[in-house]
């Protein structure tokens, strides 16, 4: 089967708002076996997505050509009078206004834009929009990039997904109702969606908080440094990570045996947290007592070292710790699973509770496996798409059969 | 007749079209009106114009409540839900982009409602805007008709070229307000209704030459634009093409030849952004044209007073102003493959591109050659009524009127008795045309077949007696009253005696009686046209809401030439208004009798032929004095027809 094709549109302000973050998001469909065609309006942008796809042969970037048209009245009144003869009968809800009357004569016939774009070409099996705010509209340009997108999905009749890049109080609302599915932030634009009626199945909310801070207009520093495309797990692999502890070896191997006995593709992490025991390093230690117990329970592993440590935590999807650090608490704000793992210490009463504490070995497997199943049915950009696609194809061969 | 006391909410927004409602608004003030001052929330700052004047303004936002925030929010929900499957019906609709597109409609969405909060809120007698064809035109128009307010609007501009919204002009007007003939007679070809057009002159334009045109203004403008007192200016009125053309070479070719004695003053178009105009046009023009002054956010009036000469750069309203303000013209075509406007009216002058300067300098130093004169001075009096002396003062009294027309319907009839039972009266002017009167009084003669039944003739003009001695018979004659047809029926019913009364006019000829004799309430006869095979059953409301002939089931009203009722009807409704004229008349009187529960009909039996128009106007410029006071009496009480394609007919084809 053809690898299936994505355009990704992203005009100038968009890209700017996320501080061309959302310029990533082309490369994660990449990897996930998508072939992505970025389009932009914006030489600027697409200069900034060569530099970054140079090497990406999956991605392909295009600058949208415009004419600069100038309507004559004629061709002008021609628009209106179309416009009214289609759509006379559509009333403002809850008024006795024609609809018609408000826009036809000032609001549509003098913003039909003087840019005209070359119709977009070529099969797509998915359509992806930075979606643009109401509030701080697009450029005329970019406005009619995105509207041509969207005409383009119908054509095809493939999915338009929408990325909110905007606080959600700033989607325009015919933008809303217009597009197929909407990839958002956070749990309260995705409430509001599904109250202004898109429905729940078509709202989603990507599980990683990278994907999520893609899309982001506030920058967060720490989610910054996970951009390092080598800390991104293949789909349906399980990242865990274990943090070094000067004494509790014990523990330690419990926890990997733990690990150990969840089945399923997994990438682990040991953390080194800098010790030193008179003659012996850390790594020392780790060689010969650490080392062989992960081989022998999880197979293929990595050593981080403290400069590292951060950025691989909130890469996770399981952090297991002998004791309470700092940035478990850091993590498990960032929906990881934070665990303090000590069978011989009660559970601290007054700890952040977003930190599990756990002493039985088995409670800590248990913990792992929801984890991992969490990760395999997880929420991403590449499955929002590949969802979407499958949606519209059932739906399509349904109106077929019917 | 005054203005103390009525409410007068006038709409205002972008400045260069507030100026046309200004001068009027502060006459009506002075009249007595209590004027408000309205505008809505934009990204352009309309009330900023109103705040400079030191005057209150009001924005439709303010009247947003809890409510009616809940009901924005309902509406627009139910409405982007719908319209987002409607926009694909059409490609073309990709062509108004899906961002800006949400913005203008919800912008729309919340004036509604806001609107309608307003009119609640001030409850206005007259709501004035510049016109109807845009959103806040329609939003207000509408309202203004839900509510009973009147509405009077004004030309938006110059009118250079047919528009399909031409044909929405006047759908919400109580009058229309117009600058002179010309537009007036391109506006009937886009289906206007000629009843609610005023012919009063350019509003803001006479006042701007009296105040502007003195050597004071002259002289200070230049300064303030560091032109020397004694150089010769000429301002180039930058049209919207040509303010957004940023092509150095198309610049170079128009300007090159223009000479560097002159001082070359630009007026930008305003809808040109003003970053964009300073770092896109300003350099640009001043390498080309050292001595250039560039303007943009000025008043463009105090600038055709400082210049010699004007040139206008494809379509412009301030052409024809310049020439209002008597100054030479010249003129380049636009830049959409039109031809040149105002060279091709013979007004101006053709420079620049194909023609070079030539005709400019030579202008300039020997004056504007005879023909061009005489043509600019023909155009100007098609152009602007009364060379806009009377504008002012004109637009007030259509205020005036419009406000005495929304008080309690004139009882201008104080009918006594019940008549003659069984008596039928018809009752008719004698008009201008004694063969049309002649026609009329021989086919009742013919064809009345009442046992009891006379004619009053109401004498309004001196040819009727040439017609009177050719018949003889039960024929009342009463000398006319002063005013127009309401009055001379009135006249009419104070002389007949019948129980029954038929009013009609000449030109009307009598075919059969039938059941209209016997029907209660009012009625009226089913009137074909002499020529032309046209027929009518009572009169329709047309999309200006204007009463027209009926096709078979669609009356609304009786009337249309002939309007039959109860003398003890009339009596009640305290007979006809004897300011309205025509059809109109008839229109209000019906009305009038519904409203007191008389339901009115038309009689399928009965039958008359019409060799004159009954629907016919008089177009004189005084004319809509007669016409006008229908309309603000029955705004929002008479019905409409609401489909515009049917009223543009074949002004919709594309």
């Amino acid at each position: 089967m053809a690898e299936p094709r994505a355009l990704f549109v992203v005009g100038e302000r968009e890209a700017s708002a996320t501080s061309m973050r959302v310029l990533q998001v082309p490369a994660r469909l990449a990897r996930a076996g998508w072939h992505v065609d970025l389009l932009t309006e914006s030489e600027a942008v697409a200069a900034h997505a060569r530099e970054r796809y140079g090497e990406e042969p999956r991605v392909e970037v295009t600058v949208a050509r415009f004419d600069d048209r100038f309507w004559t009245m004629r061709q002008r009144d021609a628009f209106a009078k179309t416009f009214i003869r289609l759509y006379s009968d559509l009333v403002v809800p809850g008024t006795d206004m024609p609809f018609w009357k408000m826009v036809a004569f000032d609001d549509f016939l003098w913003h039909v834009s003087r840019y005209s774009m070359a119709r977009i070409e070529g099969t797509h099996d998915a359509v992806v929009l930075a979606a643009p705010s109401a509030y701080e509209r697009p450029r005329d340009q970019a406005d009619v990039m995105y509207t041509n997108a969207v005409y383009h999905a119908r054509r095809l009749g493939v999915p338009a997904v929408g990325l909110q890049v905007y606080p959600h109080t700033d989607l325009p609302a015919l933008l809303v109702q217009v597009l197929d599915e909407w990839v958002v932030g956070d749990e309260r634009a995705a409430a509001h969606l599904i109250e202004q009626g898109v429905a729940r199945e078509r709202v989603h909310l990507p599980a990683d908080p990278l994907e999520r801070h893609l899309l982001a207009s506030v920058g967060d520093p720490l989610l910054e440094r996970l951009l390092d495309p080598g800390l991104e797990a293949p789909d349906g692999t399980l990242t865990v990570s274990l943090i070094n502890h000067a004494s509790n070896r014990l523990q330690l191997r419990q926890a990997i045996e733990a690990v150990g006995r969840v089945p399923g593709d997994k990438r682990v992490f040991f953390c080194f947290v800098g010790l030193n025991v008179r003659e012996l390093t850390e790594e020392d230690v780790f060689e010969d007592l650490i080392a062989p117990v992960l081989r022998e329970h999880v197979g293929s592993y990595y050593t981080v070292g403290t400069q590292s440590m951060m950025p691989v935590l909130l890469a996770s999807d399981v952090i297991v710790s002998t004791n309470y650090l700092r940035p478990l608490a850091l993590a498990a704000r960032y929906g990881r699973l934070a665990v303090v793992f000590d069978p011989l210490r009660e559970p601290v009463a007054h700890l952040d509770e977003r930190v599990r504490q756990l002493t039985d070995a088995a409670e800590l497997e248990a913990l792992v496996r929801e984890a991992a199943a969490r990760r395999a049915g997880r929420c991403t950009l590449a499955r929002v798409l590949e969802r979407a696609r499958q949606r519209r194809a059932t739906h399509s061969a349904r109106r077929v059969r019917a | 007749m005054s203005l103390a006391g009525v409410r007068i909410a006038c709409f205002v927004a972008l400045p260069h079209h507030s100026r046309f409602l200004w001068p009027v608004m502060e006459r009506a003030r002075a009249a007595g009106a209590q004027t408000l001052f309205f505008t809505t929330l934009s990204d352009y700052p309309f009330e900023r114009d109103v705040v400079r004047r030191g005057v209150p303004c009001r924005l439709l936002q303010e009247y947003a409540d809890a409510a009616l925030r809940r009901r924005v929010a309902e509406t627009s929900r139910a409405f982007f839900r719908e319209w987002a499957g409607r926009i694909f019906e059409w490609d073309g609709m990709q062509h108004w982009p899906l961002v800006l597109q949400d913005s203008l409609i919800r912008a729309g969405l919340e004036e509604v409602h806001c609107v309608e909060a307003f009119m609640r809120a001030e409850r206005p007698d007259i709501v004035v805007a510049l016109h109807e064809r845009n959103r806040w035109g329609k939003l207000l128009g509408h309202a203004a008709r839900r509510h009973g307010a009147a509405y009077v609007t004004f030309q938006e501009g110059d009118y250079y070229e047919d528009r399909i919204s031409f044909a929405s002009h006047s759908e919400y007007s109580t009058a229309l307000l117009l600058w002179g003939e010309r537009t007036r007679e391109r506006l009937l070809r886009h289906r206007v209704a000629p009843e609610k057009i005023v012919l009063t002159g350019n509003t803001h334009l006479g006042e701007a030459v009296r105040e502007l045109c003195t050597p004071e203004v002259r002289a200070e403008t230049r300064r303030e634009l560091g032109i020397a007192e004694d150089a010769r200016v000429v301002l180039f009125l930058v049209g919207l093409q040509w303010g957004v053309a940023k092509s150095r070479e198309l610049w170079g070719r128009l300007l090159a030849g223009f000479g560097e004695e002159l001082v070359p003053l630009f007026k930008w178009h305003p809808k040109v952004a003003a970053h964009s105009f300073e770092s896109d046009y300003v350099p640009m023009i001043r390498e080309l044209l050292p001595r250039a002054v560039l303007v943009h956010n000025f008043d463009a009036y105090p600038l055709l007073a400082a210049a010699d000469a004007c040139v206008a750069l494809g379509k412009t309203t301030m052409a024809a102003e310049a020439l209002g303000f008597g100054r030479p013209l010249f003129s380049t075509a636009g830049l959409d493959g039109e031809p040149d406007h105002c060279a091709r009216e013979g007004i101006s002058q053709p420079v620049g591109l194909d023609h070079g300067w030539e005709a400019l300098h030579r202008t300039l130093a020997e004056g504007v050659p005879e023909a061009v004169r005489a043509r600019a001075d023909a155009y100007l009096d098609h152009y602007f009524f009364r060379r806009n002396r009377e504008a002012v003062a004109r637009a007030v009294a259509v205020l005036e009127t419009v406000a005495a027309a929304r008080g309690p319907r004139p009882r201008a009839l104080p009918l006594e008795g019940a008549g003659v039972p069984g008596r039928v009266s018809f009752v008719l002017p004698s008009e201008a045309d004694p063969r049309a009167l002649l026609a009329t009084l021989v086919s009742l003669a013919q064809r009345v077949e009442l046992p009891d039944w006379e004619v009053v003739i109401v004498r309004t003009a001196p040819g009727a007696d040439e017609a009177l001695r050719a018949v003889g018979g039960d024929l009342r004659v009463v000398e006319g009253a002063e005013g127009p047809l309401g009055a001379q029926w009135n006249r009419g019913a104070e002389a007949a005696t019948g129980e029954r009364l038929v009013f009609l006019r000449p030109g009307i000829v009598w075919y059969r009686t039938g059941s209209l004799a016997a029907a209660r309430g009012p009625a009226a006869p089913v009137v074909r046209a002499a020529e032309g095979g046209r027929e009518w059953r009572g009169l329709a409301f047309d999309f200006n809401g204007v009463p027209r002939p009926a096709a078979d089931g669609q009356a609304a009203l009786p009337g249309g030439g002939v309007l039959a009722l109860e003398r003890a009807l009339l009596a009640e409704l305290g007979g006809f208004d004897p300011g309205l004229d025509g059809v109109l008349a008839e229109a209000d009187l019906a009305l009038a009798a519904r409203e007191a529960g008389a339901e009115g009909s038309v009689c399928g039996d009965a039958l008359a032929v019409a060799a004159t128009d009954p629907f016919a106007l008089d177009d004189g410029p005084e004319a809509w004095r007669r016409l006008i006071p229908f309309f603000a009496r029955w705004q929002g009480r008479a019905p409409k027809a609401e489909d515009f394609a049917a009223h543009a007919g074949e002004l919709m084809r594309a």
